[in-house]
């Protein structure tokens, strides 16, 4: 090849990457073309957290399905506005949220969906038990899981299992005031009365998504929700971040603290009295005599 | 101004040099390296500071990465068509109407402690070619500091061989030479004097009627190479400022090679080829020949340095004032892939082949420093080639690290500001998808390699057949380990004056090959 055509192969080249590096770093940027060269500044909204085979939709309108390899979604082009995000899937909670979405920038759309119906695993009281193995009678004993679990809900419990290792949540029994909130690093959590308040005792720079808005202007203290009457406990729900383990008079529920005013509730336990104890990452729940292990 | 005559000839480093001369030598050899890394540690506080417009930096660089891909592989294809044309071609037929009875071809064939099967192979390659073989000089090259497996390869060679070639020269290179570097390039210069003293004047040769070709000891030639070196050498203008290149296929041994030696071994041949296109930015490679009169002038090879083999085109580019080209012969020679008994050393070889042939930044320094001494060099030429230098020297050992590995450094170290922007969430997408598009020239690869691979053994399994089409799939990973690593460790070493000394690849074949 001569010197002559190369040269003109590397302009050639040179053109086209004059001409699409714009538009590919204005299409990065969030930047989209309308009616020619006018220029729209976009948004997106990136949905992450959701089981596997959830469906989003935007408005109503089906955008995409979670999958095994596709975990997150991320809806880029949107113009700014109000949008309404839903999550579905069989057998799950649905997940709603209204997000706006503001110029080259991206909202959150935490997914946190509870199944319908959440597993447990019963503690029976008793447990059977045989004499030997040359004895044929079986006899009923109580169960050494059962009192170790009961010891939990005795609010005079301190030293109640051999931990196998320390649980960053508190699971004695505090209700969370505001001069002794439950700590989960460096976020406290509280009750007045029938609100529900966290606080980031922390630096602005690492507080959490849901404590602050878009522009990152994050409040210190935040109210969760205000419910109908006052709550027996809370506490965080283990193995998620940003939600809230709230006992009432006949139910055991998570709400999500979220930046805008969507407060989801999603039930995990109803009942007649229950109450609930964490421990070492664990929830279980007290109704009457009954304790269930609940599997998250 | 006669370049050769002044002390910076035969510069190996800057310690061979004085004053603020050696000053000047010193900073030429940190350049590349503080390039190399200026760059990596510059995108990490970029993606820290500023992570918008390192992310714009990045997807440019894609943009550029992707760009440049198929505008290489547009020389590549260009080059296996040439190659493919030229391996079909009758030169005997074509060089019928030139005179060329009276050319010689000396072969410098150096070895160290590589088994007589090696060099047999390379001899009975020679004795398979169609040139009157009266006119070979063979020159086998031995190493006194293992003068008993020299002994050995002499005896074996003159028993199979012996009366077969024109000539048949011996050579032992003599160690611990005072400014001399034991290797390839101590050892050639000091054996194609021997011949020139011994052989070429007591039979009143002249020097511009031989043709020198230096081979490494595997080096396996095509049956028609020395017509087509002939060709090339009677038809360009000014063959006494000429080298003349082969494409160094290195596929002797390719069935036994793991996958990862082959896609190495590989990615230099395609380099090669692509090089082979570009002529005027062509330095001499591994096996080579060049005309006896030229090397004479020159002073040989360069014996105090590693890579001897692109020197001497430096040399001789600088003793010409900037007149002297390498001629691409655009026709193969066949060498060993990386093969050593087990796979981890064969793994450690590749990486120290690379590192050794990315040693070649010596040159950097010593073309640079040129430059600023010779005067008679247009200025436009030193321009092009201190970019095309400092250039190469910098791809080589960053820019696989900053599209494989330092394009979601935004993403990680920007901090939640710059991760709650489109761009963030756009970055990974966009680096995917033009690594995507870019990783479609493996077809080429693919492709462009088969036609390359010698005829399967009898004994090679289906997957084997098989894994030399997915091995390419590995290119990501070695692009990193056995490109940018290499050559950013060679790079790292100049810098700090940790001098690298020659390292002989071994040569390891197995029965079937």
């Amino acid at each position: 090849m001569t010197v002559i055509k190369r040269k003109i192969k590397i302009l050639i080249f040179f053109i086209i990457f004059i001409i699409i590096a714009p538009i590919v770093i204005l299409y990065a940027k969030g930047d989209i073309f309308i009616n020619g060269l006018n220029i729209l500044q976009t948004g997106g909204i990136y949905v992450a957290g959701a089981p596997i085979g959830s469906e989003v939709f935007l408005n109503s309108k089906s955008i995409d399905t979670t999958s095994f390899f596709t975990r997150n979604i991320f809806i880029r082009n949107l113009r700014p506005g109000i949008y309404n995000i839903e999550v579905k899937n069989q057998g799950y909670n649905t997940w709603f949220k209204t997000i706006k979405v503001n110029n080259n920038l991206v909202s959150d759309a935490d997914i946190f969906m509870l199944p319908e119906k959440v597993e447990t695993r019963k503690i029976s009281e008793y447990v059977l038990s045989d004499a030997g193995s040359t004895s044929t009678i079986v006899t009923k004993i109580k169960n050494q899981e059962y009192i170790d679990i009961l010891s939990l809900f005795k609010n005079t419990a301190t030293k109640i299992l051999k931990s196998p290792g320390t649980s960053s949540i508190d699971f004695k029994s505090n209700l969370g005031t505001a001069s002794a909130p439950i700590m989960d690093s460096k976020l406290g959590l509280w009750k007045e009365k029938n609100k529900i308040y966290v606080e980031w005792f922390g630096k602005n720079e690492t507080a959490p998504k849901y404590m602050c808005d878009q522009t990152f202007d994050c409040l210190e203290k935040k109210l969760v929700t205000e419910l109908t009457q006052e709550p027996k406990r809370i506490n965080y729900l283990p193995g998620y971040d940003g939600v809230v383990l709230v006992s009432m008079n006949d139910s055991v529920f998570a709400i999500q603290i979220e930046n805008n005013q969507d407060k989801m509730i999603q039930n995990i336990y109803k009942g007649k009295n229950p109450d609930f104890r964490l421990y070492d990452g664990y929830l279980y729940i007290k109704d009457g005599t009954n304790i269930s292990e609940i599997v998250l | 101004m006669d370049y050769k005559q002044t002390p910076y000839y035969r510069v190996g480093r800057a310690s061979d040099l004085s004053g603020s001369d050696k000053i000047i030598y010193r900073i030429l050899e940190i350049i590349p390296g503080f390039l190399a890394w200026l760059t990596i540690v510059g995108i990490f506080v970029l993606s820290f500071f500023t992570p918008f417009f390192c992310a714009i930096f990045i997807i440019l660089f894609d943009i550029y990465w992707i760009l440049k891909t198929v505008y290489l592989s547009i020389f590549l294809r260009q080059n296996w068509r040439k190659t493919r044309h030229n391996m079909s071609v009758n030169w005997k037929e074509r060089i019928s109407h030139l005179k060329y009875d009276g050319i010689y071809q000396m072969i410098l064939l150096p070895f160290y402690n590589e088994s007589y099967e090696i060099v047999k192979k390379s001899l009975d390659s020679i004795i398979n070619c169609e040139y009157n073989k009266n006119k070979f000089i063979i020159v086998i090259a031995g190493e006194a500091r293992n003068k008993k497996h020299y002994n050995e390869i002499v005896k074996n060679v003159e028993k199979d061989f012996s009366g077969k070639f024109g000539h048949i020269y011996y050579s032992l290179h003599p160690f611990g030479v005072e400014g001399e570097m034991p290797g390839k390039g101590s050892n050639i210069a000091y054996a194609t004097e021997q011949v020139r003293i011994n052989l070429l004047d007591k039979e009143g040769i002249k020097y511009e009627n031989v043709l020198v070709s230096a081979f490494d000891i595997d080096t396996v030639v095509y049956p028609q190479y020395f017509e087509c070196l002939i060709w090339n050498f009677l038809t360009t203008e000014e063959p006494l400022k000429s080298s003349f290149q082969p494409v160094p296929v290195f596929n002797n041994n390719i069935w036994d090679s793991p996958a990862l030696s082959r896609v190495v071994a590989f990615s230099a041949t395609f380099w090669q080829m692509i090089q082979q296109e570009r002529p005027d930015r062509l330095a001499t490679f591994s096996s080579h020949s060049v005309c006896f009169k030229t090397l004479y002038n020159m002073g040989y090879w360069q014996k105090n340095m590693v890579s001897e083999d692109s020197r001497i085109f430096w040399n001789s580019f600088l003793a010409n004032n900037g007149d002297y080209k390498v001629v691409p012969l655009c026709y193969p020679i066949s060498m060993d892939a990386n093969l050593a008994h087990n796979f981890w050393q064969t793994t450690k070889n590749v990486y120290k082949q690379q590192r050794r042939w990315a040693w070649g930044v010596e040159n950097g320094p010593y073309v640079l420093f040129g430059f600023l001494k010779n005067k008679e060099i247009p200025k436009a030429k030193k321009s092009k080639f201190t970019f095309i230098l400092l250039e190469g020297f910098w791809s080589l050992s960053t820019n696989p690290i900053i599209i494989f590995f330092l394009g979601w450094l935004p993403v990680i170290l920007g901090g939640r500001d710059f991760n709650s922007t489109v761009l963030s969430h756009n970055l990974p997408f966009i680096t995917k998808t033009l690594m995507t598009i870019a990783m479609l020239g493996l077809f080429l690869c693919i492709f462009i390699s088969m036609s390359f691979m010698p005829k399967a053994p009898v004994n090679c399994s289906k997957w084997k057949k098989i894994s030399v089409i997915i091995q390419w799939i590995m290119i990501p990973f070695t692009v990193i380990i056995f490109g940018a690593l290499p050559g950013l460790d060679a790079q790292t070493r100049l810098m700090l004056g940790k001098y690298m000394g020659f390292w002989v690849t071994p040569k390891h074949r197995k029965k079937t090959s």
